[in-house]
């Protein structure tokens, strides 16, 4: 292997860092850094000196305006991730910040947000002990002074079991509490016992009922893979107790077969694999310990160590990965990298990162993401900090061969390195998890010549970037479009695509909710002696059709997807496919004259800013009647009561039933009679069977009666004299079986429609009150609860009627 | 009130840093520019006190535009740099410096030149650590640009010379560039670091006017001092100095036996292999299968063909001999439990002879040694090579059948 001739001039310091100040602003421009003689082949070019930064770089232009959804969206549930303002209390404290009003602009959420960055020991490890007070555990009621500070637990344990049973029903105060509570129970979730929240799980499972949730709740999955040892290729899965390794035959469509599975006592926080020798992996856990983990040959523990590795600061974080040798593993920490020799490890390991000055790092600087960039130089190492990104050379440990402050708002989780063959750059793909940043860089050399970043760094579009291409949608459907789409990243991957002699780079980012979306750098070849004046070239600002048309499926799938996993912040909707049919329901022609009416004087009402006390009809009619009305418009039924209650219906009726009522008069004490044999022989309880046959028969019974006119009571049916109001009367005899049964309406329907049209009969509806079990939906502001409740109502008034 | 304008104007001022950054992110550097114009004016109402001046991002970003955007001259980039000096004080030098580079990469020796002498006569207060710093590599890029100088006089002094034509003024004024040269480079490399660049400078300056005690302790300094990062291209200068003073083979050995304690991937190695191959003394020849065993360890030594045909000219040499076979026995002890994966599977056998009928050769003669003539990669390139009709497959499988009994006893 080749080591270049000479290295950028660097000092070398040793020692804790010194330089203060966290994240510069545009500290990663306007550097050359260092300079240093150009090798023979840049020289006949005419320049002497080539710079370590700001050299020339690939132009990788985005094809699309933004990235492109690749699959559908997700459609598992996804609860959005915590955020600081769900943490943290707001209200009294809200108002005493409003900014202007105070002399410093104290941002506390955003304090405490680094300090949890910061301090997560002391932070998450005294939390309970913080918070304790602001726990109520206790059944009775907070004090009003209480109330600002603490928060009642039993409260929202309750709301959880009513959430439950309401099925996501929304309410959406509830989300962010929910959120609050799920990232409190993170902490000792993991402390179930296993195999209760197996035992618990499989009999989810078999009751078909939702899993996912539990299983992401409990463990975090990570997928790595290796393909650079030829065919076969190998794939791991990390979660925190088991790790597992599959293989992945060479060819197309071929399952990949599991070959062994780990389990660990402490949660494995790493897991890759051999680059280098096929069934080889990395293991590293959370206590420290670092294995060679074979799958012929089994685990080899090759470090042990609670404590970090080069200052004392203590994170469970640690890392491992490959290096040059097969043999000698890198394994790191928040402190640094080291790498030790399988062979023996005890005596041979060097370091070869370490946060202090002979990295040139700040104070507070932490390794955040190392990676083996084995597939551009076989000694090439690239570490992430919150601050910069360095490239090391294992052969010369501890100085870094280039260093750039990235200047990204999140430190970078996820990276992803496309190796460039020989005299093109490697592209090094740098991903913030919050922010969903995306940051192309390109460095070369490591042989020949020493390392070099060419070209400024690019930022590539996230995820939520889209959203100001997609149609117009109603102010909540945003809010939540913008909530999914800026979910956190997950993770990124990127493919090179040769076509001919068009290369492109395709890029995919995942996001926490599950969702894929990729975008697509085409390289353009440019003569080194002409200027850059592709800069301007930015692209298109609308998206090309194709996209376009992948936005609008997606989100078509995306609100339908919605609508079948109601969401809490989806907002009520109820449906009354089950009240009518949808012959039932169908319009008339055209619209009424009452309901032209009716839509002018809600026109006027509107403009005026007035309420509709009543419609321009005489009579005085309940306002809940317009309520519940369908909105699908006047059918045969509504139309026949609308003319009832503009007192045109007693016309109506003689014109809808022209038949001998001595006729049926007839038939029906026929009938009656056989009836009356037949309760008979039924014993009592059986007659109580429900109220439906009891109504039926009245109705029956009202038959009989001689259709009543509506404003002579005289002549009202001895069943009804006295107890109901005149309308209640009329509203039977219209809803009497047979009527409803000639105009088309099935028998169980007839009850329902009853139920429905009683509401109207009673003057002054009576408040709802729900029966025990009806209690937890009362929340709902549907027709359906609402039919409910005046059911029971209804039947409570009937009861006593009776006979019992 | 006063606060209020305050917290505005910090509010629009982040804003803008933001839409300039975005720009510069996504390679609009005229957009950028013309936001950067408008941030310029955070220079006249500054309330900060912010760790990063505003007249260092005003730097940092507009030497950058400056250096990418499509209508920008060096003339109008010298400019905006001689402004920007006289703004930050406290990151003048470090200004400078990055003048001269850029200056450097565009071929303006001269005026980097210039710049570097105007910045190394700069005085201000005291200095503080980076500035000391600062001033030690301006002197030492200016040393470099002495000894650039002193290259080209000497050229000018060996071609006229050649012709039996001496000029005195020449001369002197390349002695004069040698005395800048030397007194400026000197005094970075005694500083801890990385000066490849300067060391090779100043040993060149050295050993061309004869001192050659000077350039070996300096070399030696440079490699053994324990407070200078373990350079491997200092041990690769040593090396070659020691080479070129016709030094004896027991000194370059040692030279390069630390190199391969440190760096055993080095490329150097193959030269080590080979001077420890021809020494008389059994350790020595040792160590050489040692040295080359290891460097085949790793995974950019794959497919060296030199590497792979010192180890099977060295394999074979013991194999025919039938002496020192335990040599080859400890060696492939610890080894041979991951190299029959690495080096010798199906699939690399496929891949070697399709790509490179050399390389698979010589593996295939160290394959048929270490793991007999049933090894998957031997049989597979034999049977290639057989069937290409090469003779020296033929041979190979051969001479592999010959001495099985002896390939025996190692695995």
């Amino acid at each position: 292997m080749e080591f270049p001739a000479a290295l950028f001039p660097s000092y070398f310091v040793t020692g804790p860092p010194q330089e203060e100040g966290g994240p510069a602003l545009a500290a990663g421009w306007g550097e050359h850094e260092q300079v240093l003689e150009a090798g023979p082949r840049c020289r006949e070019a005419g320049t002497m000196f080539v710079p370590r930064r700001g050299g020339m770089g690939e132009s990788w232009k985005p094809a699309d305006a933004a990235a492109i959804p690749l699959l559908p969206p997700n459609t598992s549930y996804w609860v959005p991730s915590l955020e600081p303002q769900d943490i943290l209390y707001r209200g009294a404290l809200y108002k005493k910040l409003q900014p202007g009003k105070s002399a410093a602009t104290l941002d506390f959420t955003k304090q405490l947000r680094h300090f949890f960055v910061d301090h997560p020991e002391d932070a998450f490890g005294s939390m309970g002990q913080l918070l304790h007070q602001n726990f109520f555990l206790g059944n009775s009621k907070l004090k009003r002074q209480a109330r600002n500070s603490s928060i009642r637990m039993t409260a929202l344990m309750e709301e959880i079991e009513r959430l439950k049973a309401r099925r996501g029903c929304p309410e959406q105060y509830l989300v962010p509490r929910l959120r609050w509570f799920s990232h409190i129970c993170r902490d000792w979730l993991f402390e179930v016992p296993l195999g209760l929240l197996a035992d618990s799980m499989h009999e989810e499972l078999l009751l078909q009922a939702w899993s996912g949730g539990a299983l992401g709740f409990s463990q975090d999955v990570a997928i790595s893979c290796a393909v650079s040892c030829g065919l076969p290729d190998f794939v791991s899965v990390r979660s925190d107790y088991h790790c597992g390794v599959w293989r992945v035959p060479g060819r197309i469509g071929a399952a990949p077969t599991p070959l062994q599975v780990i389990r660990t006592d402490v949660p494995a926080s790493c897991l890759t694999v051999s680059p280098h020798l096929p069934g080889e992996l990395s293991v590293c856990t959370q206590s420290g310990a670092v294995y060679l983990w074979s799958v012929e040959m089994g685990l080899q523990r090759l470090r042990h160590d609670t404590q970090t590795m080069f200052f004392r600061d203590h994170s469970p974080w640690h890392w491992s990965d490959f290096t040059a040798h097969p043999r000698v593993l890198s394994c790191a920490d928040r402190t640094g990298l080291q790498c030790l020799d399988a062979r023996a490890p005890e005596r041979c390991h060097f370091d070869l990162f370490k946060v202090g000055q002979e990295a040139g790092c700040q104070q507070g600087e932490r390794v955040v993401l190392p990676m083996y960039l084995g597939r551009a130089h076989p000694s090439q190492h690239l570490v992430t900090t919150q601050f910069s990104v360095y490239v090391l050379d294992e052969r010369l440990p501890m100085v870094p061969v280039l260093k750039w402050a990235h200047m990204m708002k999140a430190p970078p989780l996820f990276s992803h390195l496309t190796p460039g063959g020989p005299r093109r750059s490697h592209k090094v793909l740098l991903g913030a998890s919050c922010t969903q940043e995306l940051l192309l860089l390109q460095y070369r050399g490591g042989s020949q010549s020493a390392c070099q970043l060419a070209g400024p760094p690019q930022k590539l579009h996230s995820i939520v970037g889209c959203l100001q291409h997609l149609p117009t949608q109603l102010p909540h459907h945003h809010h939540l479009l913008q909530q999914r789409l800026g979910a956190p990243a997950a993770g990124l991957a990127a493919a090179l695509q040769k076509d001919g002699p068009q290369e492109s780079l395709l890029v995919f980012q995942l996001s926490e909710a599950g969702d894929i979306f990729y975008q697509r750098l085409i390289h353009e070849v440019m003569e080194p002696s002409a200027p850059t004046l592709m800069d301007e070239a930015v692209a298109a600002p609308v998206p090309s059709p194709a996209a376009a048309l992948r936005y609008r499926r997606w989100l078509k799938d995306f609100s339908r997807s919605h609508r079948e996993h109601p969401q809490h912040t989806w907002p009520p909707t109820f449906s009354q496919k089950r009240i009518f049919t949808c012959r039932e329901l169908e319009m008339s022609a055209g619209p009424s004259t009452l309901h032209q009416q009716a839509r002018q004087q809600l026109r006027q009402a509107m403009q005026e800013g007035s309420y509709i006390q009543r419609w321009d009809t005489p009579l005085p009619q309940p306002p809940l009647v317009q309520l519940l009305e369908p909105p699908g418009g006047l059918d045969t039924l509504s139309a026949r009561l609308t003319t009832a209650w503009s007192e045109g219906w007693c016309q109506w009726w003689e014109e809808k039933s022209r038949y001998n009522v001595a006729q049926r008069r007839q038939a029906l004490r026929e009938r009656r009679r056989q009836q009356k044999r037949a309760r008979g022989r039924r014993s009592l309880s059986a007659s109580f069977t429900s109220s439906h046959t009891y109504q039926s028969e009245l109705s029956e019974l009202s038959d009989v009666a001689p259709l009543p006119p509506p404003v002579s009571p005289t002549v009202l049916p001895r069943e009804t004299a006295g107890s109901s109001p005149p309308s209640a009367v009329l509203d039977e005899a219209l809803l009497s079986s047979q009527s409803l049964h000639c105009r088309g309406i099935p028998k169980e329907r007839q009850k329902t429609l009853r139920d429905y049209l009683s509401v109207c009969a009673e003057e002054v509806p009576e408040p709802p009150e729900p029966l025990p079990s009806q209690a937890s939906q009362a929340c709902i502001p549907s027709s359906q609860s609402l039919s409910q409740a005046s059911c029971t109502s209804q039947s409570r008034r009937k009861r006593p009627r009776m006979g019992f | 009130s006063t606060h209020k304008r305050k917290l505005d104007f910090t509010k629009s001022k982040e804003a803008c840093l933001s839409y300039i950054q975005d720009a510069m992110l996504q390679k609009q550097w005229k957009r950028a520019a013309e936001f950067l114009a408008c941030y310029v004016e955070s220079l006249e109402k500054d309330f900060s006190a912010e760790p990063v001046s505003p007249s260092e991002i005003i730097w940092r970003m507009g030497a950058e535009i400056l250096c990418h955007h499509p209508q920008s001259n060096i003339k109008e980039f010298n400019s905006f740099i001689e402004q920007m000096k006289t703004f930050g004080l406290k990151r003048y030098l470090k200004i400078c410096l990055e003048h001269t580079f850029h200056l450097l990469c565009n071929g303006l020796i001269d005026e980097a030149y210039q710049n570097l002498s105007m910045a190394e006569s700069w005085r201000f207060g005291e200095c503080t650590v980076i500035q000391d710093k600062e001033k030690k590599l301006i002197q030492a890029y200016r040393g470099l640009l002495d000894y650039y100088s002193w290259c080209k006089q000497k050229n000018i002094l060996l071609e006229h010379g050649q012709d039996g034509f001496e000029d005195l003024s020449v001369e002197q004024e390349m002695h004069s560039y040698f005395r800048k040269a030397a007194v400026n480079l000197q005094e970075i490399i005694k500083i801890p670091g990385v000066w490849d660049l300067f060391v090779k400078c100043y040993v060149d300056l050295l050993e061309f006017y004869g001192d050659h005690n000077e350039a070996r302790q300096v070399l030696n300094e440079y490699a053994y001092n324990s407070k200078f990062p373990a350079n491997p291209n200092a041990h690769v200068y040593l090396y070659q100095f020691l080479k070129r003073q016709g030094e004896s083979k027991k000194s370059l050995i040692s030279a390069l036996k630390i190199l391969h304690d440190i760096v055993p991937s080095h490329e150097l190695m193959i030269d080590f292999n080979t001077m420890l191959q021809k020494s008389k003394k059994r350790k020595k020849r040792r160590l050489g299968l040692e040295v080359i065993f290891a460097a085949l360890d790793y995974a950019g030594w794959k497919e060296n063909v030199k590497a792979w045909s010192c180890l099977a000219r060295q394999v074979k040499q013991i194999i025919m001999s039938e002496k020192h076979l335990e040599w080859i026995k400890q060696e492939w002890n610890s080894r041979k439990d991951w190299w029959p994966a690495f080096h010798f599977s199906r699939y690399l056998a496929k891949k070697n002879w399709q790509e490179n009928e050399n390389l698979s050769y010589e593996k295939a003669v160290v394959a048929g040694i270490l793991l007999g003539k049933d090894c998957k990669y031997f049989k597979h390139v034999s049977h290639q090579g057989c069937k290409a009709q090469v003779k020296r497959f033929r041979m190979l499988k051969r001479f592999v059948n010959k001495h099985s009994h002896v390939c025996l006893r190692i695995s």
